[in-house]
């Protein structure tokens, strides 16, 4: 009798918690936009504010003027972006599906492997010692891909959980019986059982290499070939670096002002506003399998 | 065990092997040979000789981070906001992917989904200004907006350092908690609505619904996220620690971690036998505390130790 | 022949060593007279072989914005050069903001960057120059542009680095609005202690009370001088030589005349100067920000004022940035200013350059000829820039302006001789003359040339910074309570404050002796 309205008051409580959360969010992302599109003078005068009181596009327009190093900055992260999610999914879910099985001989010793990534790492400068002297990527594609983001430890242990947990042994045993390889119960059965877990790694990943800036700026020489992160921060960095370094004359003026960093804030969260429901269809499937299943 | 039940365990678990191989060959050239430069923490660094043939100085390095008379604070300052973080984590995460399960409706979840994500695409200088926006002393809007309508007076946010655990705490939340209520969430969603509905019969309440059936099954996920954050005990996010209170030394008492320490201190001699060491020396104290932890968890409960 | 030669210059370094004690210093600047006649005086340098082609590799900084025609600009500059010295140049164009944490990488993995700027850490990176002493003959115009200043790049008697001919003395002012200080009265010039100043200050909050009077010249730094300036006791102030670490606050007080090292946060002046501060932000005088640049809020109408360092030149670089006429407030007295060591800034060739000779031209050629210091800093003539009837002066082509120029270098004042540079309109004709006379007229400070070691005490400097963060920017800005000194004080001394200043003594006692 009580359910349904047991329900609802969950649902009532959940939107409500959720839209809190979400306003704390978004009206200050807001404040960002609109001080994007606000008058440089009246931004330092008043404040930022929820609505420009003076509109204007010329923080735009900076950017527009330096389209040609946007533009391609944005076509290499997105190409970047696509390709390193992709093969960083392959690698890390493949890692993770051989370290759910519980038998599999030496399994702690290679999950002790994995985490101890996460705990002592050599740093910057021995890192970039080996890739460029021993691997040479310096100034390849790989160069955007392969350090530091291609398979994180944290991703790996995550995957591991929901297969270990989520996927139950005998739906692999039965296929065994059928005669399938362990690759193609892999394919055909793990991976489409595992969608929101998937998409959640993806997403992960995907959010790694759209902000990531480092790789292009120590393992790229020429600045025409930047990320986008990098171009951004290029923008916004001189600024407080100027700040704490005080032999530093501070004779470059070409710092652009307080509105063009909101500016560049706002195209650079964009493109993953444009790109998120296509990871979101992943999760809703989840969902719905759960559902049919019964 | 004789010679062809080797041979069938081989064949069976082979696959497996090469399952993982590109991943560990991976994080061997990624993660383990760069650890080799772990020797500079020792050594008075020169890079043009190389990086391994400094003089070797033992642990002399280490001595800088306890030369300061404030040791105890920065120790102190570390290690409580990481506990704080590592509690409030799962139960904020949680929450988050709780509301989301119970929503129903795949548009409004992909609203909310989409803006608690969102911050986790702003660089720290962005957030820097945010925070700025809201806490300038005079064109800042709680002093000019929030705080007037309350009837309180303005605060000097940004010398009064007893006002920044919060504001430190509410601004990880404010980054992180969309990205860990994600995980969560996609843990829930592999929990087999069965559980539920036998519930529904029993006629259980939301609550024990909850209590008895998703959080033992998140066991894992918590579990292992907490040990996770454990490794990361010793360090801090510099971003959030250094540049949302604006590296604002007035508020040293309140913000001052390791990192800042080091980063305060070295920008002038750029000594990176310090700052090797220093890292280092957090590497090796979040290690000690995973160790300790998966011990204690695999007593209890062997089935969620990590390894 | 060649060890002749190294012998000569040798004693001539002797010499000017010597001669750095003298109060008079000779000019630096014998390219100024005339930038096109000295090419035709140029020094020719015999013994080194040209004709085996070489690569070289040379890093400067920019401020991280790629300029269109870098390309370009790459092509024209090794035409110059392969002709020239039959080299071709790669430059590494590096974001300031990452300079120190690129060339570690590109020192630690042994890739090639042959000529390279200390970038204000010379402490750490003296160690990966090659000693130029052997190669002093290939380096005749540089050794004359620089004259007696070539001692700021002595480690010892290694000669590691040739500093960068730029603005060498330490000097700081306050710009103002012009309109705003004439709505006052008063005459900037006359205005000479902070007394004076505050005055000032006070008519200008008078005219315009919904504007700071004075803010900040960079975002997050201190708007006022504390740790480089002093006054005697009418109030006049005049530079300090931090030469121990301008972060540090330690160095000399009275540069010019004593050799006694002591810490700033322990004078009186400093005392003052606080209390000053706080008195002047509780009063809305002053107003310290830390994410707006003081030209960022003059125009926007909240400031009509700022702290930066002082150049020849200023006023108009200023005045152009702020969208109106600016003036400055020379606070220290011109004659005031310190010549002090700028060896955070010197120019040198890599110790793993396979071929310092060719690298040593190079740098000779960069602190000689013009076109080439002219294709670094203003890009291709008729391009990017054209010249005026004043030989001196160029302006940008019809059409062009200082946002839209498809190539410009942020770091035209980090390039080795400034001197050779053509100025842009409207800055004055005579910039580098006035330029010269400033750093020449400056008293030479007592540890000119001076390198503090510090490796002996490198733990207490770490800890010493971080008291320093703690305390000085919030006493500084007037935004800490005066009353925090004490604590600021004690808690320097109980980091160790003592046993930098002693090191710091000792080596330069030693420094001192060594030099008579």
């Amino acid at each position: 009798m009580h359910k349904p309205k047991e329900k609802t008051v969950y649902l009532a409580v959940s939107i409500t918690m959720l839209t809190i959360c979400a306003l704390a969010i978004i009206i200050p992302i807001m404040i960002v936009f609109m001080s994007s599109v606000s008058d440089e003078s009246t931004v330092i005068k008043y404040g930022y504010t929820l609505w420009p009181q003076k509109f204007s596009l010329e923080a735009y327009d900076y950017i527009l003027t330096r389209f040609d190093v946007v533009g391609r900055a944005y076509a290499i992260t997105i190409g970047v972006t696509f390709v390193g999610t992709l093969v960083s999914m392959l690698i890390s879910s493949c890692l993770a599906y051989a370290l759910a099985q519980r038998n599999l001989p030496g399994r702690k010793v290679f999950m002790f492997f994995v985490l101890f990534t996460m705990l002592f790492n050599g740093g910057l400068i021995p890192t970039y010692y080996f890739y460029t002297t021993v691997f040479h990527i310096k100034n390849t594609y790989f160069a955007y891909i392969v350090p530091n983001l291609l398979c994180s430890a944290f991703n790996v242990i995550l995957l591991r959980n929901y297969f270990a947990n989520s996927v139950s042994p005998a739906l692999r045993e039965s296929a065994k019986i059928d005669g399938c390889s362990e690759f193609k119960i892999f394919r055909s059965i793990i991976v489409p059982l595992s969608t929101p877990i998937l998409a959640t790694i993806g997403l992960l990943s995907a959010i790694a290499y759209w902000n990531d800036w480092q790789n292009a700026l120590y393992y790229v020489d020429n600045a025409k070939y930047a990320s986008i992160q990098q171009v951004l921060r290029n923008m916004t960095n001189n600024i407080s670096y100027l700040a704490n370094t005080s032999s530093v004359p501070s004779a470059s003026r070409q710092v652009p002002g307080l509105t063009v960093r909101m500016a560049i804030a706002v195209l650079s969260m964009a493109p993953l506003m444009i790109a998120f429901p296509f990871f979101e269809r992943y999760f809703v499937k989840g969902i719905t399998i759960g559902a049919v299943k019964e | 065990m004789n010679r062809s039940k080797i041979l069938a365990k081989a064949k069976t678990w082979f696959p497996f092997y090469i399952f993982m191989l590109p991943g560990i060959a991976y994080l061997l050239i990624n993660n383990y040979l760069p650890m080799l430069g772990l020797y500079m923490a020792f050594t008075k660094v020169n890079l043009v000789d190389g990086i391994f043939s400094g003089e070797f100085l033992g642990l002399q390095n280490f001595k800088f981070l306890t030369m300061s008379s404030d040791f105890p604070l920065i120790i102190r300052n570390t290690l409580v906001y990481n506990l704080i973080f590592l509690i409030l984590n799962p139960i904020v995460g949680i929450a988050l992917a709780f509301f989301m399960n119970e929503l129903g409706s795949k548009k409004i979840l992909k609203c909310f989904q989409t803006s608690l994500l969102l911050p986790s695409l702003l660089s720290i200088q962005i957030i820097t200004y945010i925070v700025y926006a809201f806490l300038c002393i005079d064109t800042g809007i709680m002093n000019k907006t929030i705080l007037p309508t309350l009837g309180l007076d303005p605060v000097k946010w940004y010398t009064t350092p007893e006002v920044w655990p919060a504001l430190l705490i509410f601004v990880h939340f404010w980054m992180r908690s969309g990205f860990s209520s994600v995980v969560y969430f996609s843990s829930m969603l592999s929990i087999s609505p069965e559980y539920y509905e036998v519930a529904e019969l029993d006629s259980a309440s939301k609550a024990k619904q909850f209590w008895y059936i998703t959080l033992p099954l998140l066991k894992p996920t918590i579990i292992t996220l907490m040990i996770i954050s454990l490794g990361a005990i010793f360090k801090s996010d510099f971003g959030l620690f250094y540049q949302v209170p604006l590296g604002n030394g007035a508020l040293y008492k309140t913000t001052q971690t390791i990192d800042t320490y080091v980063f305060r201190g070295l920008t002038g001699s750029g000594n990176l036998g310090y700052s090797a060491a220093a890292g280092f020396l957090q590497s090796v104290i979040g290690f000690v505390t995973v160790i300790l932890a998966n011990w204690v968890i695999r007593r209890i409960s062997p089935d969620d130790a990590i390894f | 022949m060649k060890n002749f030669v190294a012998i000569v210059l040798a004693a001539f370094m002797l010499v000017s060593l010597a001669a750095c004690e003298q109060t008079e210093s000779s000019s630096p600047s014998s390219t100024l007279e005339s930038a096109d006649s000295v090419q035709s005086e140029t020094k020719t340098v015999s013994g080194v072989d040209n004709s085996e082609p070489v690569e070289l590799t040379m890093v400067i900084q920019t401020d991280g914005i790629e300029c269109a025609d870098n390309a370009m600009l790459d092509e024209a500059i090794n035409e110059l050069l392969n002709e020239k010295l039959n080299v071709t140049l790669n430059i590494k164009r590096c974001t300031f903001t990452d300079t120190r944490t690129n060339m570690n990488l590109w020192l630690s993995s042994g890739e090639p960057c042959d000529v390279f700027n200390s970038w204000f850490s010379w402490n750490t990176y003296k160690d990966y120059y090659a000693d130029l002493t052997p190669y002093q003959d290939l380096m005749p115009n540089a050794l004359e542009a620089l004259g007696n200043f070539i001692s700021n790049g002595y480690n010892g008697d290694q000669l590691l680095g040739l500093p960068a001919i730029k603005d060498w003395v330490s000097y700081s002012c306050y710009m103002m609005r012009k309109d705003i200080v004439e709505e006052t009265g008063m005459n900037p010039e006359e205005i000479k202690t902070f007394a004076d100043f505050e005055v000032l200050l006070r008519k200008i909050k008078e005219n315009h009370p919904d504007m700071y009077p004075l803010t900040n010249g960079t975002a997050g730094r201190s708007t006022l001088f504390t740790s480089t300036v002093n006054a005697r006791e009418d109030g006049t102030q005049y530079m300090t030589d931090m030469c121990i670490g301008t972060g540090l606050g330690i160095g000399l007080m009275d540069p010019a005349t004593s050799s006694e090292v002591s810490c700033m946060f322990f004078s009186d002046f400093y005392k003052d100067t606080i209390e000053m501060a706080y008195r002047w932000t509780e009063e809305g005088l002053m107003y310290d920000s830390s994410i707006l640049n003081g030209f960022e809020q003059v125009v926007a109408g909240t400031a009509a004022g700022y702290g930066t360092s002082y150049k020849p030149g200023i006023e108009s670089q200023e005045t152009v940035s702020c969208g109106t006429e600016m003036v400055a407030v020379c606070m220290p007295d011109p004659k005031d200013g310190v010549l002090v060591t700028n060896t955070n800034f010197n120019w040198g060739v890599n110790k793993n350059c396979k071929d310092p000779e060719r690298a040593c031209q190079l740098l000779d050629l960069l602190y000689y000829d013009v076109d080439l210091n002219n294709l670094l800093s203003w890009g291709i003539e008729g391009v990017h820039y054209i010249k005026t009837d004043d030989p001196n002066i160029i302006e940008y082509p019809e059409g062009i302006d200082a946002s839209t120029v498809s190539y410009y270098s942020w770091g035209k004042w980090e390039l080795p001789n400034n001197y050779l540079q053509y100025v842009m309109a409207p800055s004055p004709s005579n910039l580098w003359e006035e330029m010269d006379e400033f750093n020449m007229a400056a008293a030479p400070s007592k540890a000119l040339g001076f390198v503090f070691d510090t490796t002996p005490v490198e733990g207490e400097i770490t800890a010493v910074q971080n008291v320093i963060t703690q305390y000085d920017p919030g006493l500084g800005s007037g935004t800490l309570e005066p009353s925090k000194l004490e604590e600021f004080q004690q808690a320097l001394l109980d980091n160790g404050v003592q046993k930098i200043i002693d090191e710091a003594q000792r080596q330069l006692d030693e420094f001192i002796s060594n030099k008579q």
